[in-house]
């Protein structure tokens, strides 16, 4: 992917994401459900490994980062990308730099490692296993 | 390469890249030497249609990026429920043509 392709892409999904937050930020503070947009909870009714991302970055918002951890622990990552993500992007196309872009090309490459993408998955699966099981009410 | 074997390799690979690129890929072909083109033949190529199925049926945990090699658009989709189900289904249109190019940078590489 080019470095024009990914600031674009990444600026834009950055600034969705804290659009999409502030607007869940005021439907939850209003005690009202935030539209569910997950397409894997609406075919299959179970939730997937990043359902309750929102309201565990409208935790971290309050302050209340055990519930945050409970509600999805995956929040927490989430918070930090769409926090720096867009602001990182915007400081490398003012000073004209690519720091960014050298620093997704490293992660890809370190991700790309097989025993480090086993770990991922394996995380990414107990995260799901703790949705589902805070579903079903076994947590 | 003799322009048969090019002929021969763009009728049997047609369908792994985008059409646009297919002269350019029979050019840079007939320039290589006969030597590559037995590695030019074992390549294996990722099918589009099956990803476009792998991506109806998993894009929304980004497994197709995955799939790819963009590893990163690959968490950052499913970090968030495949893009709130937008990115998923956009996916879907964008995801044979991304596979495509994939195809053919595999391919400019190894001619390289």
């Amino acid at each position: 992917m080019t470095r024009k392709n990914l600031y674009f892409l990444a600026l834009f999904l950055g600034l969705a994401g804290q659009i999409w937050i502030v607007y869940s930020y005021i439907k939850l503070g209003k005690q009202e459900e935030a539209f569910n947009t997950c397409i894997f909870n609406r075919v299959t009714g179970l939730p997937c490994p990043s359902c309750g991302t929102v309201h565990s970055i409208v935790s971290i918002l309050h302050g209340e980062f055990r519930k945050a951890l409970n509600e999805n622990p995956l929040g927490f990552a989430s918070f930090l990308m769409v926090a720096v993500i867009p602001y990182w992007i915007l400081a490398d196309l003012v000073f004209r730099k690519d720091s960014f872009y050298r620093f997704y090309s490293s992660f890809e490459k370190f991700l790309k490692n097989k025993w480090v993408f086993s770990c991922f998955l394996f995380l990414i699966f107990v995260v799901w296993l703790h949705n589902i099981g805070q579903f079903l009410h076994w947590i | 390469m003799d322009a048969q074997k090019a002929d021969m390799f763009i009728m049997t690979h047609a369908k792994f890249f985008e059409p646009h690129l297919l002269p350019a890929i029979r050019e840079k072909l007939l320039q290589t030497d006969d030597s590559k083109w037995m590695m030019v033949q074992s390549i294996t190529y990722r099918e589009p249609i099956l990803m476009l199925i792998i991506s109806i049926l998993g894009g929304h945990f980004g497994i197709d990026r995955f799939i790819i090699g963009d590893m990163g658009l690959g968490v950052a989709k499913l970090l968030t429920c495949g893009g709130l189900g937008v990115w998923t289904i956009v996916d879907w249109f964008l995801i044979m043509g991304r596979t495509k190019e994939d195809n053919f940078e595999k391919l400019r590489l190894n001619l390289a």
